[in-house]
């Protein structure tokens, strides 16, 4: 086909395969610093899933605990909505304090605010997928409010370590 | 591929030579003008649409017109010359997603948006020697030649990036707009219609180094940095030649 002289402008766009990432505020967001990781503790029996990501002055942090957990690498799939006691998110962003650069909570993710789904994991391999959103509500000294919102989060066949204390 | 072509063409033209020399009538051949329009196809790293190669130039089969002309001082030799227009074209979508993909992957981003703009245009202007083999109604003129070609846009493109810390700022390969050197080789089959009137088939293989790129807002030289565009066309055309 003959192209005619016709004058376009074109826009493309591309967004990161990594495999933890999260729109934050409209802007894609996927972290270069992952922690990952399930723990057992043999005292209380429970099991800890807490996944963790930095980048760009931006964290998120997630942790699920489950009670009556067995020692094993697993992890139970399901819906866990955050409920500010077994089912916890953090939305950080860096600030500069007492001469270091430090993360502090921006807002507060309340129950109901936010929810994780994990929905597969390889305990052999020690992967794990799943999905998440959430919101965080701060208010300034002015009484301003502000909420972040977090959507379209996704971890993919993320590899974690396990470890029992 | 690029290779092939030559010899595709080489290989039409050996024959074809032979043919005419072996029947070709030895008479003076008349000087001639005439326009002619057709096809620029891109070939070579010009049409390719890599990301990875920086020569690549993501060109288009475009319109193509223009005058050509020869006088012969002696019999069969001939100074020829042409002023020819062409368009190849502008990036299109898929052309700007691959770009974006490339981009962020390179610079590990989050995310890439390439918007696009601006498309190749030249005006080509070459002199050179043509030789014309004559048998019956056809004329068969082969010529090689030079000149310069005036670029007058090549595609245009800003990228911006979003989670890389040392490359905020949208950065931008610009259009291009200068004047630079072009090399050609051509075929032309003419069919007399009448004493003073040919019917004209012209193939014309053009080359030029092309110009250089400028690259404005980057930190880097992260990923795809294109500093030179060269052109590389086929370019086939019809047209009408006048006898002088």
């Amino acid at each position: 086909m003959i192209e005619g002289c016709k004058k376009d402008t074109i826009v493309g766009t591309s967004y990161t395969t990594k495999p933890f990432q999260a729109n934050i505020n409209g802007s894609v967001w996927a972290p270069d610093t992952i922690s990952n990781a399930i723990t057992y503790n043999s005292t209380n029996k429970t099991k800890t899933f807490t996944l963790e990501g930095t980048k760009a002055q931006k964290q998120i942090i997630m942790n699920i605990i489950l009670s009556n957990a067995s020692n094993t690498p697993g992890f139970t799939t399901g819906t866990y909505n955050v409920d500010a006691s077994s089912v916890l998110i953090n939305y950080n962003t860096q600030v500069y304090q007492n001469g270091q650069y430090v993360f502090q909570p921006h807002g507060t993710v309340a129950p109901g605010g936010g929810i994780i789904i994990v929905s597969s994991v390889d305990s052999v391999k020690k992967q794990i997928t799943g999905t998440f959103n959430f919101y965080s509500r701060s208010t300034d000294s002015n009484g301003d409010v502000t909420v972040d919102n977090i959507l379209g989060g996704e971890f993919t066949n993320l590899p974690y370590t396990f470890a029992s204390n | 591929m690029y290779s092939n072509n030559i010899k595709r063409i080489f290989k039409s033209l050996i024959i074809a030579f032979i043919a005419f020399i072996a029947t070709s009538a030895n008479a003076q051949v008349k000087s001639y003008f005439g326009f002619f329009g057709g096809v620029s196809n891109p070939i070579s790293d010009f049409k390719r649409a890599d990301y990875y190669n920086n020569n690549s130039g993501f060109a288009k089969k475009g319109l193509t017109y223009g005058l050509d002309g020869a006088w012969y001082f002696r019999k069969n030799f001939a100074i020829g010359a042409s002023i020819t227009y062409q368009d190849n074209g502008e990036l299109n979508q898929a052309n700007a997603d691959s770009l974006a993909a490339g981009y962020t992957k390179s610079f590990s981003a989050d995310q890439a948006t390439v918007t696009a703009t601006k498309r190749y245009q030249t005006v080509n202007i070459l002199l050179g020697p043509q030789y014309t083999f004559e048998k019956g109604k056809f004329l068969l003129d082969l010529r090689a030649s030079a000149g310069i070609l005036k670029v007058f846009s090549t595609p245009e493109t800003n990228t911006l990036l979003s989670g890389v810390t040392n490359q905020t700022a949208i950065f931008y390969q610009k259009s291009s707009s200068s004047t630079v050197l072009g090399y050609s080789g051509t075929a032309a089959l003419r069919y007399r219609l009448s004493e003073n009137v040919f019917l004209t088939l012209r193939g014309a293989y053009l080359y030029s180094p092309g110009p250089s790129i400028t690259n404005e807002g980057r930190t880097t030289n992260l990923g795809r940095l294109v500093t030179k565009q060269p052109f590389n066309t086929l370019n086939t055309t019809i047209g009408l030649n006048f006898g002088l």
